[in-house]
C-alpha cells in the first residue's frame, strides 16, 4: 500500500516534468489534429496507448488473451456510476461528450491545466480549485441523480 | 573550449522531450506501476488526474466532515498523490528550465468561467469515471466501454472545436 502511495507520487512527479517539458495534452491533440491538421500533441495519445499497452502486456494484469473486456474495469470501484451492460455504455457516452466539450473550452486536458497551474497560471489554478470541489459536488448531488436516472 | 560548453548549456536549456516520447514514457510507467506496487485490485488504475484528485480530497474531508464520500477501496487510509506529484514536478521543470511567471489576468469573469469549467469538466469525468489519461489506459487494458468513452471524447472535443470557431468568427 505505501508503495502504491509513494509510486504514484513519483510517476506524477515523471510526468509532471515531462508534460512540462512536452505540452502534452491528449484533448489538445485531437483539437490541434482537427482544427490545424497538426498531428504533434496527437502522437502522445498515439504513443501514450501503444506504450501502455505494451506495459500492461508485459506487466500482465489479469489480462487473458483476448483481452477485450465488455463488462468495464471500473466494477471494482465505488464512486463509478453504471458500469456494467447498457448503463455503462450510455454513461460513457454522456460522460465522453461532456469531458471532451468542456475540456477544449477550458484549453486542455485536466493534465495540461494542471501543469499550466504549476507553471504560474491564475486561471489554470482556477480551474484545479474547481477541479476539487466538483469532485465533492459529483458525491453529494450527481452521483446519486445518475444512478436513479439510469436505475442502477 | 568556451563556446563548447555555451553550446551545451544552450542545449540543456533548450531541452525539450516530443509529446511522442512523454505519451510512451508516461503510458509505460502508468501501466507497470500496479504491478510494480502490488495493487491490482482496480485494473488501470496507475494514472488518474480526476479519480486521483477524487480519491485525494474525499480521504480529507470524509474524517473531518463526518461524511461518506466514495473513494476507491484501496485508498481508505492514504490518498493517492498523483495531482501533488504533477504539481511539484511541473513546478521543477519549469523552475530549472525558467518558464514560470506568474500571469496576469484583468477579467474576474474568466477566473469565474475556469471555476465553472474545472468543476463541469470534473463531474463529467467522474460519470465515465475516468479522465481521458485514464480512458486511455482503460482502452489500452482491454474495455470496450472505455473505447466507447475515447471515441466520444474525441466527438465532443471536435464539437467543443467548431463552437470556439464560431465565437471567433462572430
Amino acid at each position: 500500500m505505501e508503495a502504491y502511495i509513494i509510486g504514484t507520487l513519483i510517476v506524477g512527479f515523471i510526468a509532471g516534468f515531462l508534460g512540462q517539458r512536452s505540452r502534452m495534452c491528449f484533448v489538445g491533440g485531437i483539437r490541434d489534429l482537427y482544427l490545424i491538421k497538426s498531428t504533434y500533441l496527437f502522437k502522445g495519445l498515439i504513443g501514450f496507448l501503444i506504450a501502455a499497452f505494451v506495459g500492461y502486456i508485459l506487466f500482465n494484469n489479469n489480462i487473458a488473451f483476448p483481452w477485450f473486456i465488455d463488462k468495464g474495469v471500473m466494477t471494482a470501484i465505488p464512486g463509478a456510476p453504471c458500469t456494467i451492460g447498457l448503463a455503462g455504455y450510455i454513461v460513457a457516452i454522456i460522460g465522453g461528450l461532456g469531458i471532451g466539450f468542456f475540456a477544449v473550452l477550458s484549453g486542455g486536458c485536466p493534465f495540461r491545466n494542471t501543469v499550466m497551474t504549476a507553471e504560474g497560471n491564475k486561471l489554470a489554478l482556477l480551474y484545479v480549485i474547481g477541479f476539487f470541489i466538483g469532485a465533492v459536488i459529483f458525491h453529494l448531488f450527481v452521483f446519486g441523480f445518475i444512478q436513479d436516472l439510469l436505475g442502477c | 573550449m568556451i563556446k563548447e560548453k555555451e553550446d551545451i548549456v544552450k542545449k540543456i536549456k533548450a531541452f525539450r522531450i516530443s509529446p511522442w516520447m512523454a505519451g510512451a514514457i508516461i503510458g509505460f510507467l502508468a501501466a507497470s506501476l500496479q504491478k510494480i506496487a502490488a495493487m491490482t485490485k482496480p485494473p488501470a488504475y496507475g494514472f488518474c488526474m480526476a479519480c486521483h484528485a477524487r480519491d485525494l480530497i474525499n480521504s480529507i474531508i470524509n474524517p473531518i466532515a463526518g461524511t461518506d464520500l466514495g473513494i476507491a477501496s484501496i485508498v481508505n487510509t492514504i490518498p493517492t498523490l498523483t495531482v501533488i506529484g504533477i504539481l511539484f514536478g511541473a513546478f521543477a521543470a519549469a523552475i530549472i528550465f525558467k518558464e514560470f511567471h506568474i500571469s496576469k489576468v484583468d477579467s474576474k469573469i474568466s477566473y469565474l468561467k475556469m471555476f465553472i469549467l474545472g468543476i463541469l469538466v470534473m463531474n463529467f469525468a467522474l460519470i465515465l469515471s475516468a479522465c481521458p489519461i485514464r480512458t486511455s489506459l482503460r482502452v489500452a487494458h482491454g474495455d470496450v466501454i472505455a473505447m466507447v468513452g475515447l471515441i466520444c471524447i474525441g466527438v465532443g472535443a471536435i464539437l467543443g472545436t467548431i463552437v470556439l470557431e464560431r465565437r471567433v468568427e462572430v
